[in-house]
C-alpha cells in the first residue's frame, strides 16, 4: 500500500512539471510555424499541424507503429518497405500500391510509377485518392475542405493517419493489426489573414479507429440491429444484454463461473475463455487446454484465444461476421452478437 | 466382406464418417496437403501382426457433394467395448472372467503400441469407444479410430477417460506430458468401467469433465464389492502423479496372472 501510494505521490508532484515542459514545446512549435508561415510564398491560407506533444504521446505513437507494420505487412509481397508515414507516402506511389493490394489485384491504377514532378505527383495522388474514395464511401472530405491531396502531399501527419485509418476499416478483413482506440489528436490550425498577420487556434480531433464506433460514417452501410438498438434505445440495448448475459451465466453456471462475474461485458469475454466455455458446453465437448491460453495476460494470448472461440462457434452452425479484434478491445456490441448467435442456435434445441 | 465400422466415433452424430466429422474445421476443403497427411496417417493404422489390434484396410473418399472420407475395417458384430458395457438389452452381460480377458488383451494392444517408434504408431486414443470385442471375444484396439491431423485437435468429446496432465494447459515451461503414463490413466478408467458397468462421470457435460478433472480434483470413486486386487490394479494406474503410474510391460504380467487365477 505505501509503495502503491507514493507512486501516486509521485505521478501527482511529477505531471504539472511534465505539462509545462510540453506546453513550453508545443508554443516553441506553433511559433516557429507562425514565422514559417509568415515567410513562406506558398499561396496556401491555412496550415494545420499536430501538437509536439500529442504526436510523441503513447497513443499516437502506438498508432503510428500499428498503421506502419500494417502497410509494411500488406506491401511485404512487392518488396516495399515503408520507414516513415509521412515521408514515404506524400507522393501516392505507395499509397497506389497499398490500395492495388487491398483490392486484391482487381484494380490496376493506369499511372507511371515514378513522377518527379510536383504536378505529376499531385495529378497521380489525386487520381488515388478520387479512386480511393470511390470505393469507400466513408472516406469523405469535408475534415479537410476541398484539398485532401494538398494535405496529404504537404505530409499533414492527422491527414495521412486518418486516411489509412480509413482504409484499415473498409478493408478490415485484410487488416490483422489492432489499432488502439480512443486517440485525440491535438492541432493547432493557422491561417494567413490578408494584412498579413496570423490567427491561431487549437483544437482536439478524435480519430475513430474501430468499425463500430460512430464519428464519421463507416463502409457498412448495412448496419445491424445491434447498432440501431444501440443508437435508438440505450435501455432496450441494455436489456437485452442483461437477457444474455443471464443465459450465459445459466450455462456456465456449472463451471463455476457466477453472473457477477459476467457483468462487466466488455472485459468478461475480451480473453475467449468464457466463450470457448460457452460453445463447448453447447456443442458437447471440451476444448482442449493446450489449444488456447490460460491465463490470456496479453492481447495477443487474447486474441488467439478468441479467434479459436470464434471458429468453433462458427462450426457449431452459428452465423456470425465479428471480428475478433473487436472482442478483444471489449466491444459490447460485437460479444452481444457473438452470443446471440450462440443463442439463437441453442437455446430453441435445448 | 469388409464393412465400414467407422462411425460413432467422432461427436454426438450416428451417421457414417463424412469428411465434416473427420475435418473438424468444415471451412477447409479436401485439399491436396490433406489428403496426403490422411494417407500417412492412415498408413500407421494399418498394423496386422498382432491379435488385439484391429487394422484400418482401406479408405472411401469421395472429393465433392460432399466431400466424404472414410475408414472401413473389418465388420464386428459385437460392437464397441462401450456398447456391450452400457448398450442395453441383448447384449451378452460382461462377467468378471470376460473382464480379466479384456483386461490383458486391452493391455497387450496397448504394450505393442507404446514399444513401437512414437513417430511410425498411430495416435490411438485408450477409451471405451475405440474398444471393439470380435467373433472370438478378444478385445481389440480399433485403429481406425486414431487421432487424424485433419480433424484438428481441438475438440475433444470424450475427456472421461484422459488425465488430468492431458487436461490441463501445458505448464508454463512448456514441458510436454507422458503421452504413455496418460494412456495408463485412460486403461485405468476403462477398468473402472467394466467392473463397474457405469459410465464415467455419467451426469456430467464433456465441458465440465474435462475442467473438474483437470482443475478440481474430480476423480471416479472405486466402489466397494470389488475385488482387491482389481481395486489395486485401478488405483496404482490412476496415481496422480503420472512417473508412479507403471508401464504396459509391467502392468501385463499381473493381470495374466489375475486372469489364470
Amino acid at each position: 500500500m505505501t509503495t502503491l501510494f507514493r507512486t501516486l505521490r509521485n505521478l501527482s508532484v511529477k505531471n504539472p512539471d511534465v505539462t509545462q515542459v510540453e506546453k513550453d514545446e508545443d508554443e516553441e512549435f506553433i511559433l516557429e510555424k507562425e514565422r514559417e508561415l509568415q515567410n513562406s510564398v506558398d499561396p496556401r491560407m491555412t496550415y494545420s499541424f499536430v501538437l509536439p506533444s500529442s504526436r510523441n504521446s503513447e497513443k499516437v505513437l502506438e498508432l503510428y507503429r500499428c498503421l506502419k507494420q500494417w502497410i509494411n505487412e500488406c506491401l511485404a509481397g512487392q518488396r516495399i518497405i515503408v520507414k516513415d508515414l509521412q515521408e514515404d507516402l506524400f507522393d501516392g506511389q505507395v499509397l497506389q500500391r497499398l490500395f492495388e493490394h487491398l483490392e486484391g489485384g482487381k484494380e490496376k491504377i493506369d499511372k507511371p510509377d515514378i513522377v518527379c514532378t510536383k504536378q505529376g505527383q499531385l495529378d497521380k495522388l489525386n487520381y488515388v485518392l478520387k479512386r480511393i474514395q470511390d470505393r469507400c464511401e466513408g472516406y469523405h472530405r469535408e475534415l479537410f475542405g476541398d484539398d485532401d491531396e494538398e494535405s496529404i502531399y504537404t505530409k499533414n501527419y492527422f491527414a495521412i493517419c486518418y486516411l489509412l485509418v480509413i482504409l484499415t476499416k473498409f478493408y478490415d478483413d485484410k487488416c490483422n493489426v489492432r489499432l488502439p482506440e480512443k486517440i485525440e489528436f491535438k492541432m493547432v490550425f493557422l491561417r494567413k489573414n490578408p494584412d498579413g498577420t496570423i490567427t491561431r487556434q487549437t483544437r482536439s480531433e478524435p480519430m475513430f479507429t474501430s468499425v463500430y464506433e460512430n464519428g464519421y460514417p463507416t463502409h457498412r452501410k448495412n448496419e445491424d440491429n445491434f447498432e440501431k438498438l444501440y443508437r435508438d434505445s440505450r435501455e432496450k440495448f441494455d436489456k437485452l444484454k442483461g437477457t444474455l448475459v443471464r443465459y450465459v451465466a445459466n450455462n456456465l453456471n456449472c463451471l463455476g463461473v457466477e453472473e457477477e462475474m459476467l457483468e462487466d461485458v466488455g472485459v468478461a469475454f475480451r480473453d475467449g475463455i468464457n466463450l470457448i466455455m460457452l460453445i463447448g458446453q453447447l456443442d458437447g465437448y471440451f476444448v482442449s487446454q493446450h489449444s488456447y491460453n490460460i491465463p490470456a495476460d496479453t492481447d495477443d494470448k487474447r486474441l488467439q484465444n478468441v479467434e479459436l472461440a470464434l471458429d468453433l462457434v462458427v462450426e457449431a452452425g452459428c452465423s456470425t461476421k465479428v471480428r475478433a479484434r473487436d472482442i478483444v478491445s471489449g466491444d459490447v456490441k460485437s460479444i452481444m452478437r457473438v452470443i446471440y448467435s450462440i443463442f439463437q442456435k441453442f437455446s430453441i434445441r435445448s | 466382406m469388409p464393412h465400414c465400422s467407422k462411425s460413432n466415433n467422432y461427436g454426438p452424430s450416428t451417421s457414417p464418417s463424412k469428411i465434416g466429422e473427420l475435418n473438424s474445421k468444415p471451412t477447409l476443403a479436401l485439399s491436396s496437403r490433406h489428403l496426403r497427411e490422411f494417407q500417412e496417417e492412415y498408413a500407421k493404422t494399418r498394423i496386422f501382426s498382432h491379435q488385439n489390434l484391429l487394422p484400418a484396410l482401406g479408405i472411401v473418399s469421395k472429393i465433392q457433394n460432399p466431400p466424404t472420407l472414410a475408414i472401413v475395417s473389418q465388420w464386428m458384430p459385437v460392437g464397441s467395448l462401450n456398447s456391450v458395457l452400457h448398450g442395453g438389452k441383448g447384449i451378452p452381460v460382461v462377467d468378471n472372467n470376460a473382464i480379466k480377458k479384456f483386461a490383458v488383451d486391452i493391455a497387450r494392444g496397448m504394450k505393442f503400441l507404446h514399444d513401437m517408434q512414437p513417430d511410425s504408431s498411430p495416435r490411438f486414443r485408450l477409451n471405451s469407444k475405440h474398444i471393439v470385442i470380435d467373433g472370438e471375444q478378444n478385445a481389440r484396439l480399433d485403429l481406425a479410430s486414431s487421432d487424424f491431423s485433419i480433424q484438428g485437435s481441438d475438440k475433444i468429446y470424450d475427456p472421461a477417460w484422459m488425465a488430468p496432465e492431458a487436461l490441463a494447459p501445458i505448464s508454463p515451461k512448456g514441458n510436454d506430458f507422458n503421452r504413455k503414463k496418460a494412456d495408463m490413466w485412460s486403461f485405468s478408467i476403462v477398468l473402472w468401467e467394466m467392473v463397474t458397468h457405469e459410465i464415467p462421470f455419467v451426469d456430467l457435460s464433456p465441458m465440465q469433465i474435462g475442467i473438474q478433472v483437470a482443475h478440481e480434483n474430480l476423480r471416479v470413486r472405486i466402489p466397494n464389492g470389488i475385488t482387491p486386487n482389481m481395486a489395486e490394479v485401478i488405483r496404482i494406474c490412476m496415481k496422480d502423479e503420472p512417473s508412479k503410474r507403471p508401464t504396459f510391460e509391467q502392468i501385463v504380467p499381473i493381470l495374466v496372472k489375475m486372469a489364470d487365477n
